[in-house]
């Protein structure tokens, strides 16, 4: 697989009033499989239609993530989702999951820097018991000191195999942290040891309170289903929660800029690990959300031609002409409310020096910022792109987690069909053009994860 | 070609996402064609324009390799996508991405498994260049040259992570000489005395048609998939393939703590389990939900994550290869409580041989076991993936259709019996790979 599956879309990055909509199910610009409406709480409903399997994905999306937490307390939306599972009001701790099981159902959770979801797969006929279940934890979630006992130390333990045990994970959370500098993204989702450490009940009931509220919701139902199926029992589950008394809780709206670096920086992890050396450097780039210059799409483009396979530039000179490294890669994340982040990651070959790779890379994007690129690498890149989103059509969940993910930023739904005309209308100068935007004298964080002499 | 690494550094699951796979609805209809002998499997499923597939070369895996050339199976099933039938890297590589044709290689012990996925209107397309891959792979000796770099750093970074160190002194201790202790992605050294004239023999040796296992699925016709024989021109039969012989030696149990650094360590413990086609096996699968296969809620992470908080992710599973079959689990724990967590599995595993399982949690394991087969093969990869497997376990055309009922068929006291006669607490074998003195 040369590129992995991702959501792009932007252009018109006018966010949707829910207002606006409310009364619709169908709004003109969705394919005709996709429905939306709103409950009269607030919370939106997507429904996408695919009856290959009797099955459907049901998923509960929050607007809440780890940027969203209190300073001091990094970890707290993360753990929240851990702890949602200890209990609600009406089905006692761990209760959940057993009926999750008995009925056949797949579940899991996750957290984001942008959002939290939940989600069950199961057979169509028992979609209303885990509906039941998943509004009775929106608001009635109970959390005890007993039921949470243990939770900080999984917590710990999943902090330890995803960060502590691998040392390019180590450097990248350094990294991340240079970059981002005050902006929440500098944080790990999981948020920093000691701080997670610190986490009391309270602080997670305060996110919960503020943020797990059906206006702040969206519910996303794939699969063997319909709107005209679900909406009743969206009423009966969901329409019947109210919102709390106090103001929903927005985001900045600040949060969505990019403070470009004012240096660049170079962040260097030795570790008695590592055995065999990686270089990375990461820039900001504007991300769908923030677009207004509209050079997100176009930078994805220029990522996949740049190094989004071994048929790319970067890999082309310095692992098959130069001999410099064993891969290189360019990845660019761009579906997120803050900014984005474009990431070149080169292994070097033994006895090559961080220097040699540097004055590869430079030079390859010098290259293709100053000759641009060639009419079949655009014309490649358009058909995997445009495949992708048939490809991604196979499956029970993907298109219930890309819908997902767009209705918790502030992008109409459209964005996920638009963008196959937005790829398909693309020209090489927009593409060279959000390069040098983002590229062309701007500055960068390098890491180096370097063997221990 | 390799795949481009992702950073994912967003996603926190609470449990770490491994679901598995097999499932499917009573509805998929598994059809069959012969071609020159061949048995091709395939679904015809033409709600969208695609086309998955999946070949299995049978006895052409990681283990049927020469003692000093352990790697090898796996730099060829590389090499194939490194240039092809006239088209060097490059040229192979961008017809493929001009098509939006996903082509991609692996091997487990046993077999060497070549996948492809395209657009149905590239169909043709994706064929050919599928056939030049398998039919005239370059093996120039550049690619050998970079192909076998990046085996050594894939290596390298392999060997930074302690489920991959526990694993490799599990399969050393247990399988001793046997084959199956033959590292699949091979050792420093073995990787660096592979040679052109290795590569091409072995290929030449393994890749035939009389060991070839085909599936399809998705906007096919019969006369679609019967292509798939007529581009190949493999030779007829495999040669100078050792058989590997049937291995249920498992050794006396054992603790071996074994060095590696890291803050948490990973646990492997494993002994000899029911094969797929065993009468027991359905009864131990079960039982095996409940032990340790049921994610959060399996009596493992009740009672070491759960109760505990000392893992994260702890699991059991049944599975193993063509000549060996073993119920293992893993688990990842801190330094500190390598050996709690070590006493907590051999805790739960004679609770269950004492026979601690209610007759509730045995019919909502079969709850779950009928009822989530639906969910595993909702994309075309899947199904494919799976009906391979059907095909290399010979588990049969309708199996799809079967497996519901023999869960089902199971009773409570059956599955006593299996545990009784499977759980062995004393050829049981632990690995603990960690900051241990």
């Amino acid at each position: 697989m040369f590129y992995r599956l991702c959501l792009v879309a932007l252009a018109l990055s006018l966010p949707i009033s829910a207002a606006a909509v409310q009364h619709k199910t169908t709004l003109p610009d969705l394919p005709d499989n996709v429905e939306t409406f709103w409950l009269e709480n607030g919370m939106q409903v997507i429904t996408i239609t695919n009856r290959r399997i009797p099955a459907v994905s049901h998923m509960v999306w929050y607007k809440i993530g780890a940027m969203d937490e209190i300073e001091g307390k990094s970890g707290a939306a993360h753990y929240l989702e851990h702890l949602m599972f200890k209990g609600s009001k009406n089905f006692a701790e761990g209760e959940f999951s057993t009926i999750v099981a008995k009925l056949g159902g797949n579940e899991n959770a996750f957290t984001s820097q942008d959002f939290t979801a939940y989600y069950q797969n199961l057979a169509n006929e028992h979609l209303p018991l885990v509906m039941e279940m998943e509004a009775d934890r929106m608001r009635g979630l109970v959390i005890t000191q007993e039921s949470i006992s243990t939770e900080l130390s999984v917590v710990l333990e999943e902090r330890n195999s995803r960060i502590e045990n691998q040392p390019s994970s180590i450097l990248a959370e350094k990294i991340r942290a240079q970059l981002h500098g005050d902006h929440p993204y500098a944080i790990s989702t999981i948020g920093h040891r000691d701080e997670i450490e610190s986490l009391r009940l309270k602080d997670v009931i305060a996110l919960y309170k503020d943020y797990y509220r059906p206006d702040n919701a969206v519910l996303v139902v794939s699969g063997d289903i319909d709107a005209t199926t679900l909406r009743p029992l969206a009423e009966k589950y969901y329409g019947v929660i109210d919102n709390p008394d106090s103001t929903r809780k927005f985001r900045d709206d600040n949060l969505k800029e990019i403070k470009w670096l004012e240096q660049d920086v170079e962040v260097t992890f030795e570790d008695e690990r590592v055995r065999s050396a990686e270089w990375s450097r990461v820039y900001l780039a504007p991300s769908v959300v923030s677009d207004e210059t509209s050079h997100a799409v176009p930078l994805l483009v220029l990522s996949k031609i740049l190094g989004g396979s071994d048929t790319g530039r970067l890999y082309r000179s310095l692992v098959t002409e130069k001999k410099l490294a064993s891969s290189a890669y360019c990845y660019y994340s761009e579906v997120s409310y803050g900014p984005g982040e474009f990431t070149i990651f080169v292994e070097p070959n033994d006895g090559v020096t961080f220097a040699q790779i540097e004055a590869a890379v430079e030079e390859e994007i010098q290259t293709i910022l100053e000759k641009g690129v060639t009419e079949q690498e655009l014309d490649r890149t358009k058909k995997i792109l445009s495949a992708e989103s048939i490809y991604a059509q196979d499956g029970l969940q993907n298109m219930a987690y890309i819908y997902g993910q767009v209705s918790t930023l502030p992008l109409p739904l459209s964005f996920v069909h638009e963008w196959d005309q937005i790829i398909s209308d693309m020209t090489r100068k927009e593409v060279i053009d959000a390069g040098r935007y983002v590229l062309n004298n701007r500055h960068h964080v390098t890491g180096y994860l370097d063997v221990v002499e | 070609m390799l795949w481009s690494k992702k950073f994912k550094k967003y996603w926190v699951c609470i449990v770490l996402c491994c679901t598995v796979l097999p499932l499917s609805t009573q509805a998929t209809n598994v059809e069959v064609t012969k071609v020159q002998g061949q048995d091709i499997w395939y679904v015809s499923e033409s709600s969208l324009p695609i086309v998955s597939a999946r070949i299995a070369f049978r006895h052409a895996g990681g283990s049927y390799v020469a003692d000093g050339k352990e790697g090898l199976p796996n730099m060829v099933a590389s090499l194939l996508l490194e240039g092809a039938g006239g088209l060097d890297q490059q040229a192979f590589n961008r017809r493929l991405e001009e098509h939006a044709i996903y082509l991609t290689t692996d091997i487990d012990k046993d077999n060497f498994y070549i996948n492809i996925r395209t657009l149905k209107k590239n169909f043709k397309v994706a064929l050919d260049l599928l056939s030049k891959a398998l039919n005239a792979p370059h093996f120039d000796e550049e690619a050998i040259e970079r192909i076998k770099n990046q085996a050594e750093n894939s290596l390298q970074r392999k060997h930074q992570s302690p489920q991959y160190w526990a694993s490799l002194t599990w399969n050393q201790s247990v399988y001793g000489a046997h084959p199956y202790s033959k590292a699949l992605y091979g050792t420093f050294d073995s990787i660096a005395s592979i040679t052109k004239q290795d590569i091409v023999k072995w290929y030449a040796d393994h890749i035939a048609k009389d060991v070839m296992l085909i599936s399809v699925a998705g906007d096919v016709t019969e006369a679609d998939v019967q292509s798939f024989v007529s581009y190949m021109s493999l030779p007829a039969t495999q040669t100078n393939v050792t058989p590997i012989k049937t291995f249920s030696d498992f050794p006396a149990a054992s603790i071996i703590k074994t060095y590696h650094q890291s803050p948490q360590a990973a646990i492997m413990f494993g002994m000899e389990g029911p094969d797929n086609t065993d009468s027991d096996f359905y009864a131990t699968y079960i039982a095996n939900y409940i032990l340790g296969g049921g994610g959060l809620k399996s009596r493992l992470m009740q009672e070491i994550r759960e109760k505990r908080g000392l893992a994260y992710s702890v699991a059991s599973f049944l599975s193993g290869s063509e000549h060996v079959a073993y119920w293992k689990g893993v688990a990842g724990t801190k330094t500190d409580s390598i050996d709690e967590v070590i006493a907590l599995i051999r805790q739960e595993l004679q609770a269950v041989l004492d026979g601690v399982i209610t007759r509730e949690e045995f019919e909502n394991a079969k709850h779950y076991l009928t009822g989530s087969f639906v969910l595993g093969m909702d994309t075309n990869d899947k199904l494919v993936r799976y009906l391979n497997y059907m095909q290399a376990e010979r588990l049969g055309r309708d199996f799809l259709s079967k497996r519901n009922e023999m869960v089902r068929a199971v009773t409570f006291d059956d599955m006593q019996r299996a545990i009784r006669k499977w759980i062995n607490p004393e050829r049981l074998t632990i690995v603990a790979a960690g900051d241990v003195q």
